[in-house]
């Protein structure tokens, strides 16, 4: 029985080439060297050793990350994988984008090194992505012509689209509409917000209303996008569990997101996921080029622990041990549960939300069956 | 199936084994043994993450199901590397520790010989999550037993299902996790044939239950005056309830597939 992948969050800058308002990090103009990265890829295949497992998952963030140039990819590709090949390991890389600076000369290295695809990240509507220049149309535009050109070479586009106060007044159909008819892509993930670091306007929803949107949103996509081949996430996912599929809920619905996902920025700074590693240093789990042993430096993190034993001590503090969702949920999100409530000790805020979807598609999930 | 001490395996270095740890030197003791001669190694929750060899079966003992219920996400972790079984006593906050277990998508067994009032409905709580809840992946014994002896009629007996008949699996005295600290079985062959033939012959329940060739006296241990129809057979008829819907439910699906 050997041990599921490590997932693992690199963000190899904490740059950015746009100024959107909400963003949760803070930005700094660093950027992980090459000739800094065979040590931090050793001492990620150390880890890997230490836990059984011969994969990583490395999901490539930022900052935004195409700032390095896909000269800079091109050889962490090739170093990284000649280390991971001496060692009888692999690793998986996924690459998460605002695809701003996009252009045709990123298409082979995400041909090769990101097996053709490429997340990005877009709001509907747009009212808080912006350029340096603070335009948050001119920001949809060139986001709309690079996902085009993006597409008309070949490569797979999935989107991430973080919920706020604008797209619940917007509703759900024009929200599909512009992702699938505008933007023309077919692959989607619904996140909800937290108002972490230094942004504004990433506000936590009302439940009640995040609920009615996601219902909305939901039947909407059942009724006239899911049989096109449109795969609206979570959504598509929570169908298969409740269909008896294999399913790959997303990572706030982990039986204990700490005990799986380790992030590493350019600094070496180490923290649970890019939520935290900049927003919230305090929870910071130690540095990796201080400590290049980073299965120690797991162990002894007292902020890790802490994370750690959120789950267990949500049964003891909240209602989820009661909760017919709790083999779904495990009490939600630490980090929008910080920033809402000042503490990771309590339930996430859109729990609510959550059941309403839960016990939503349950019902769509029978009647498919 | 020898069901042992560290000690007693040690010292007997044949055959399959679960094995009992309930100290840390039994950790150290444990590697002594050929791993695969260990069928699984039986511990109380505190000792789950132990240097254990690697890929052995962990049968986590619950002592307190109430308050260790929380702890069991500690198993998380440990269940990527190696198969987890928990097994819960029949006390207060049995549901609770099950509704967990589940959860996290751990097999469960439920020790519950002759259980309470107070533990009854917890169980039904239990079934009811076991029966209907999505979450519910992995067998929870006993009822997993019940509900495939109801739907096909050829499941493990209870005191097999438990790993409980001392034919099956003879159990060595010595230290126990505390789980199973009710009196076991005696190590005699034949035990539960026999005692179930003195408890139809002295007119027990048992005599005329319909769930008798499953449940072999099972709930008559270690007191024959249980009354199992205060509440082991209610809850077994609500298992054979939906074993009986879920037949109708095939019937209907591969009538509509033909």
């Amino acid at each position: 029985m050997s041990a599921p992948p490590l997932s693992l969050i690199l963000l190899p800058t904490l740059d950015c080439n746009v100024a959107c308002d909400y963003c949760f990090e803070q930005k700094l103009p660093v950027r992980l060297s090459l000739a800094d990265l065979p040590r931090l890829t050793a001492s990620i295949l150390d880890h890997m050793g230490a836990i059984g497992t011969r994969d990583a998952e490395v999901y490539w963030q930022g900052g935004e990350a195409l700032l390095l140039g896909p000269a800079w990819f091109a050889a962490a590709h090739a170093s990284m994988s000649a280390a991971a090949t001496a060692r009888g390991a692999a690793f998986h890389h996924y690459l998460q984008s605002n695809l701003i600076g996009y252009g045709p000369q990123w298409n082979d290295v995400i041909r090769t090194m990101f097996a053709g695809a490429v997340g990005t990240s877009m709001d509907f509507p747009n009212d808080h992505r912006r350029l340096k220049n603070g335009s948050t149309t001119r920001y949809t535009e060139a986001w709309l012509e690079a996902v085009a050109r993006a597409r008309a070479a070949g490569l797979d586009v999935s989107v991430i689209a973080v919920l706020h106060e604008g797209s619940l007044r917007a509703g759900a159909k024009g929200f599909l509409r512009f992702f699938a008819e505008t933007a023309g892509i077919d692959d989607l993930q619904v996140n909800l917000p937290f108002p972490g670091g230094p942004g504004e306007g990433g506000d936590t929803l009302d439940p009640a209303a995040v609920s009615r949107f996601l219902v909305e949103l939901l039947d909407l996509w059942m009724a006239r996008y899911r049989e096109h081949g449109f795969r609206l996430a979570p959504f598509v996912e929570l169908m298969h569990h409740f269909v008896g599929r294999p399913a790959r809920l997303p990572c706030i619905w982990q039986a204990n997101c700490a005990d799986d996902f380790v992030t590493i920025d350019a600094r070496g700074q180490v923290a649970l996921c890019d939520c935290w590693v900049t927003s919230y240093p305090q929870y910071a789990f130690g540095n990796a080029f201080a400590t290049p042993d980073l299965s120690a430096l797991l162990g002894a993190s007292d902020a890790r622990r802490i994370l750690r034993e959120r789950p267990a001590r949500l049964m003891d503090l909240e209602d989820c041990a009661s909760c017919p969702h709790l083999s779904l949920c495990h009490g939600g999100c630490p980090v929008r549960t910080l920033a809402a409530r000042g503490t990771i000790l309590a339930k996430d805020p859109y729990c609510e939300a959550y059941k309403a979807v839960f016990t939503k598609c349950r019902e769509l999930a029978a009647a498919v069956v | 199936m020898h069901n042992a001490p560290v000690g007693w395996a040690l010292a007997h270095p044949a055959g399959p084994i679960a094995v009992r740890a309930t100290t840390a030197e039994d950790v150290v003791a444990v590697s002594g043994l050929h791993p695969d001669r260990i069928v699984a190694i039986e511990v109380a929750p505190g000792l789950a993450g132990a240097g254990w060899p690697e890929g052995v079966p962990l049968d986590v003992a619950l002592e307190d199901p109430a308050r260790e219920a929380a702890g069991l996400y500690a198993l998380n972790p440990i269940a990527r590397q190696r198969p987890v079984r928990v097994t819960i006593p029949g006390r207060p906050g049995i549901a609770r520790a099950a509704r967990v277990a589940m959860a996290l998508q751990l097999p469960v067994r439920l020790l519950t010989p002759q259980p309470s009032p107070d533990v009854l409905a917890e169980l039904d709580d239990v079934l009811e999550v076991y029966l209907r809840g999505a979450q519910t992946a992995a067998p929870v014994e006993f009822l997993q037993s019940a509900l495939a002896w109801c739907l096909h009629g050829d499941a493990p007996p209870v005191w097999i299902a438990l790993e409980l008949d001392p034919d099956w699996f003879p159990r060595v005295a010595g230290e126990a996790t505390e789980a199973c600290a009710w009196p076991p079985p005696p190590a005699e062959p034949g035990f539960v044939r026999a005692r179930l033939a003195s408890l139809v012959e002295a007119g027990a329940e048992c005599a005329t239950c319909r769930f008798r060739e499953w449940c072999q006296g099972f709930f008559k241990w270690p007191d024959p005056a249980y009354r199992c129809d205060g509440g082991t057979i209610p809850l077994l008829a609500r298992i054979e309830d939906s074993a009986a819907q879920l037949s109708r439910d095939l019937d209907e699906a591969r009538a509509l597939e033909r």
